[in-house]
């Protein structure tokens, strides 16, 4: 039982829900096109495997934990107006409030956003893309998705994503060099996600079945994330019975299909 | 006067008629063994081996590994020979307590402190933790509690992931009937999967130090 389940991989790496009202914590993700995903899924960890992994670790070889901070800090403090757009389209002016707040204390005090002083002063980082907000408007995960070099997804996020980047005011921002700094915190985007999840991937690949672990973990994170990170409610009452693996009748096994 | 007699009366009639709800009892049985098992994994003065051996034997104590072995397989603990079970019920506990043993090593020694629990019956109670690693990082850690004619047993872990309950057997049943589903059900291919993942997770094992 991979307590890989311990934190690391948990948090980290690992599980999505469909349109037939699945419960992912429980059973099953609505995954129609998995021959294809798994395709996908493989030819992304041949990627990974031969540039992104190499990358991150040689990125970790030679900067400090400072350094990939101030570099994380700076990226994602380019992202908070997408934040903003997101919590004002699902109606929350307290998270936008706090947004606005941490883009600039962290623009001005924090030097372009390098350094975190916001989180010092306490304001609260809300994390919110167009996907969540489409979750939380009652849209549908949808089919269970792997996009090339993208990774997980369902049909939801996807259609969200482009949305994400047109929020974007760095993509349409004109100055001297703005072709090569959206490239250049591109790329460096990728790193820095990747490097932050050496230790999860690891834990992913020791998986039984690590598709899977993968799909379920993409699924369950977006449903949390969707709920800003509340448990759900009575989050108990949907567990299995293992009385019912022990000693139930066939019937109850039949229902329980992957 | 009456009516606070009767309330009180229906009051204790009504407490007397609950199920034996055992939320202090689930309580301490987690607080207690899981306490003792990390303790296990750090016990001063024992070889590796030794430690090992005392780890195995709290955790059969603590856990009920057949139940989770059969829950895990879900559908195919029905379809399995009597032949078949028992070289999967002897794959599987070898697999899980070099799995638990190579992640609770992370909380060895470490304190496992209950901070509540549910009873979602009489015989099924979820209790709450918490364990701080060595590293300051607080993990929740839920532990689902069978009590089966009063003993009582563990069949699952839970980890909360910002809001999400990483249920271990879930997830692993999840895994274990996608490996059975793609190979028509074949114990050989499942069994030949947990013995490569024992394999590689012994080859990980930390440098061991005889203290």
């Amino acid at each position: 039982m991979r307590l890989g389940f311990v934190l690391t991989g948990s948090i980290l790496a690992l599980s999505a829900c469909a349109t037939s009202g699945e419960e992912p914590t429980t059973s099953s993700v609505y995954d129609p096109f998995e021959d294809w995903n798994r395709g996908v899924y493989a030819f992304n960890d041949g990627v990974d495997r031969a540039v992104l992994e190499p990358t991150a670790k040689g990125y970790r070889a030679v900067t400090n934990e400072p350094i990939r901070q101030g570099v994380s800090n700076f990226l994602a403090n380019l992202g908070q107006p997408v934040v903003f757009a997101n919590t004002v389209l699902q109606g929350k002016p307290g998270a936008a409030l706090d947004t606005v707040a941490r883009f600039t204390v962290n623009t001005t005090l924090g030097i372009g956003g390098v350094f975190d002083p916001a989180s010092a002063l306490e304001v609260p980082r809300h994390r919110e893309d167009f996907g969540q907000t489409l979750g939380v408007w009652g849209v549908p995960n949808g089919p269970y998705l792997v996009l090339p070099f993208l990774g997980s997804s369902n049909l939801r996020d996807a259609v969200a994503y482009p949305v994400d980047i047109a929020l974007n005011p760095i993509n349409y921002a004109q100055f001297e060099g703005d072709t090569e700094f959206r490239v250049g915190t591109g790329v460096m985007g990728v790193i820095t996600a990747r490097e932050n999840l050496i230790e999860a991937i690891d834990v992913l690949r020791d998986q039984p079945e690590p598709y899977v672990a993968l799909r379920r973990n993409y699924t369950q994170q977006r449903e949390a994330a969707i709920r800003d990170g509340r448990e759900q409610e009575d989050p108990f009452k949907d567990l299995p019975e293992f009385d019912d693996y022990d000693f139930g009748d066939e019937e109850e096994f039949e229902s329980q299909e992957e | 006067m009456i009516s606070r007699k009767w309330i009180l009366s229906a009051s204790l009639l009504a407490m007397t008629a609950m199920p034996a709800f055992a939320d202090a009892n689930t309580e301490e049985y987690v607080r207690t063994n899981a306490n003792d098992v990390l303790a296990s994994l750090n016990a001063p003065g024992l070889t590796a081996e030794e430690r090992r051996e005392q780890f195995q034997t709290y955790m059969d104590e603590f856990t009920n590994l057949d139940a989770v072995a059969k829950f895990v397989i879900g559908k195919y603990s029905k379809r399995f020979t009597p032949e078949e079970m028992d070289l999967y019920l002897t794959t599987f506990r070898n697999y899980a307590l070099v799995v638990y043993e190579f992640y609770f090593n992370e909380y060895r020694g470490r304190d496992v402190k209950v901070v509540g629990s549910t009873d979602r019956n009489a015989r099924d109670s979820i209790v709450d933790t918490e364990i701080v690693r060595a590293d300051g990082q607080e993990l929740e850690v839920r532990w689902r509690v069978l009590n089966r004619g009063g003993k009582y047993q563990v069949v699952d872990v839970a980890l909360n992931a910002e809001g999400n309950l990483i249920w271990l057997a879930i997830e692993q049943q999840a895994q274990f009937l996608s490996i059975l589903d793609k190979s028509n059900g074949s114990v050989d291919a499942l069994i030949a999967k947990i013995d490569s993942m024992t394999e590689e997770l012994i080859a990980e094992r930390p440098e061991e130090e005889a203290s």
